[in-house]
C-alpha cells in the first residue's frame, strides 16, 4: 500500500515537472512576443492594410527621423488643421516633452522578430534585397526601416517611426502614436513626415 | 505662390520646367480630376504655400550595403509644404525626368494640403474623388506612401503622360526610341516612382521597358532624350 502511495506520488511529481517544463516551453518559443514586437507588428499589420504581406525590415534600426522630429513642438511637421491630434493631449505632451532625443540608440532587431507571426524577412548582409537595379517589383513591397520604440514612463504610450523605400521615388517616412487599450497597441495617430 | 517664385529664381531650369508646365494649360481646370488643375491649384493659391528647393537628401543605407536614394521629397514644415529636389538627382538626369518629379512631387503637395484641410468646403469631394487616400472610416490611411502612389497609379498615369508629352513637345524633345510614340515613351515615364504598387501591377504593360526607360532618363542615358538644363 505504501508502495502504491509512494509510486503515486512520484508520479503526480513527474507530472509536473512534464506540464512545468512544457509551461516553459511555450514561454520560451513566444520570445518574439516582445512589447516591442508587439508595437512593430501593429504598425506592420496597418502598413499591410490588414492583409499580411510579407516584409523586408532592415535588421538595424535608423533612429535618424525620430531624432529630427521636434517632440516640443511637433506643429512644426504639419500644415492641417486637425484639432484632435494626440499632440495637442495634456498627457501626451507631457510625455513628448519627456523625450530627450539624444538618449535614443540604434539596435538589432533579429530577436523582435524570432518566432512572431509575420513573415518578415530581415535584410541582413548578403542576404538582403537587391535594390534598386534588380527588384522585381512584382513582389517587392519596400524595405523598411524601423526607429527604436519610445515607450511613456507608465508603459500605455509609445512612438515610433517607420520608413519605407519601395523606389527612388516611392518612400514615406510617418511617425506613429501608439496607446495600449485593453492590452492591445492600438495606433491613435501618425504625423507623414516625408513622402517621394 | 511668392515662395514658389523666389525659389525657383534660383534654380533656374526648374523656374522654366514649372513655367512651361502651367503654360501649357493656364485656364484653371477641376482640381479634383485633372493634373494640370492640381498644378494649377498649388502654383496660383493665395492660401496654400509651396516651396521648391534643392538638397543633397543623404542616401540611406540599408544591413545589406545597398544605398538608396530620393529622387525628391515632399514635406510639410511650419505651415509650408516643401518639395526639396535632390542635387544628385538635378546633375545626373534629364529634364524630361525632371519635369515627371515635378509633376509627380506637385501632387504629393495637392493630396498633403487636401488631407491636412478637414475644414474646407471642397473635403468632402477631395474626398469622394481620392477615396483610395482614406481608410474604411473615413480617416486619411496611416501608410500615405502607399495610398498615394496607389492614387496616382490607377486614376492618373494617363493625364501625367499628356501633360510631359506637351511639356516634352513645347521643349523639342522627341522619343529616343525607334519605334515609340513620344506620347508612349512619357506613358512609360509616368509610371516612375509607382512601381510596387498594385496599379502598377495590373496596368503597367510592359514592365522592363518601363523600367529600363525610367533609369535611362533618370541617368541622362546616352540612349535617353539626353536634353539638360538642371
Amino acid at each position: 500500500m505504501k508502495k502504491n502511495i509512494s509510486r503515486l506520488l512520484f508520479g503526480i511529481y513527474a507530472l509536473g515537472i512534464i506540464i512545468t517544463n512544457a509551461c516553459s516551453q511555450n514561454l520560451h518559443s513566444s520570445q518574439g512576443e516582445t512589447e516591442d514586437y508587439k508595437v512593430y507588428s501593429e504598425i506592420l499589420l496597418s502598413w499591410s492594410d490588414g492583409k499580411g504581406y510579407e516584409f523586408i525590415v532592415n535588421k538595424l534600426t535608423n533612429d535618424k527621423m525620430i531624432r529630427q522630429f521636434n517632440f516640443k513642438n511637433p506643429k512644426e511637421h504639419l500644415i492641417d488643421t486637425i484639432s484632435d491630434r494626440v499632440i495637442y493631449n495634456d498627457d501626451w505632451k507631457h510625455f513628448l516633452d519627456d523625450v530627450n532625443p539624444s538618449q535614443i540608440r540604434n539596435h538589432d532587431l533579429s530577436n523582435n522578430f524570432k518566432g512572431g507571426s509575420f513573415r518578415v524577412h530581415l535584410s541582413e548582409k548578403n542576404k538582403g534585397n537587391t535594390f534598386p537595379s534588380t527588384v522585381n517589383y512584382e513582389r517587392y513591397n519596400g524595405t523598411i526601416f524601423f526607429s527604436p520604440i519610445l515607450f511613456s514612463e507608465d508603459h500605455k504610450k509609445a512612438i515610433c517611426t517607420i520608413e519605407n523605400y519601395v523606389s527612388p521615388e516611392n518612400a514615406g517616412g510617418t511617425i506613429v502614436f501608439l496607446q495600449k487599450e485593453g492590452g492591445k497597441w492600438v495606433i491613435v495617430d501618425h504625423i507623414t513626415l516625408f513622402i517621394s | 505662390m511668392t515662395n514658389i517664385k523666389n525659389d525657383i529664381v534660383l534654380f533656374s531650369s526648374l523656374n522654366e520646367i514649372i513655367q512651361d508646365l502651367v503654360a501649357i494649360d493656364p485656364s484653371l481646370q477641376n482640381p479634383f480630376y485633372d493634373v494640370t488643375g492640381m498644378i494649377n491649384r498649388i502654383v496660383n493659391s493665395t492660401t496654400w504655400n509651396v516651396t521648391i528647393k534643392e538638397a543633397n537628401i543623404p542616401l540611406i543605407t540599408d544591413a545589406s550595403g545597398n544605398s538608396i536614394q530620393t529622387n525628391a521629397k515632399t514635406t510639410a514644415e511650419n505651415g509650408s509644404v516643401i518639395i526639396t529636389f535632390n542635387d544628385t538627382y538635378l546633375n545626373a538626369a534629364t529634364d524630361l525626368a525632371v519635369a515627371r518629379t515635378m509633376i509627380h512631387e506637385s501632387m504629393h503637395s495637392y493630396f498633403v494640403y487636401g488631407l491636412g484641410l478637414p475644414l474646407d468646403v471642397e473635403y468632402e469631394n477631395f474626398k469622394v474623388v481620392h477615396s483610395l487616400l482614406f481608410d474604411k472610416k473615413g480617416n486619411p490611411t496611416n501608410d500615405q506612401n502607399l495610398a498615394q502612389h496607389q492614387q496616382m497609379a490607377i486614376r492618373y498615369t494617363n493625364q501625367i503622360a499628356a501633360l510631359l508629352e506637351q511639356y516634352a513637345v513645347k521643349n523639342n524633345i522627341t522619343s529616343p526610341v525607334p519605334g515609340l510614340s513620344l506620347l508612349d515613351y512619357c506613358k512609360d515615364l509616368a509610371w516612375g516612382g509607382l512601381e510596387g504598387t498594385k496599379g502598377y501591377r495590373l496596368y503597367a504593360p510592359d514592365k522592363s521597358r518601363i523600367e529600363s526607360n525610367i533609369i535611362k532618363e533618370n541617368t541622362n542615358d546616352p540612349t535617353s532624350t539626353q536634353k539638360k538644363g538642371c
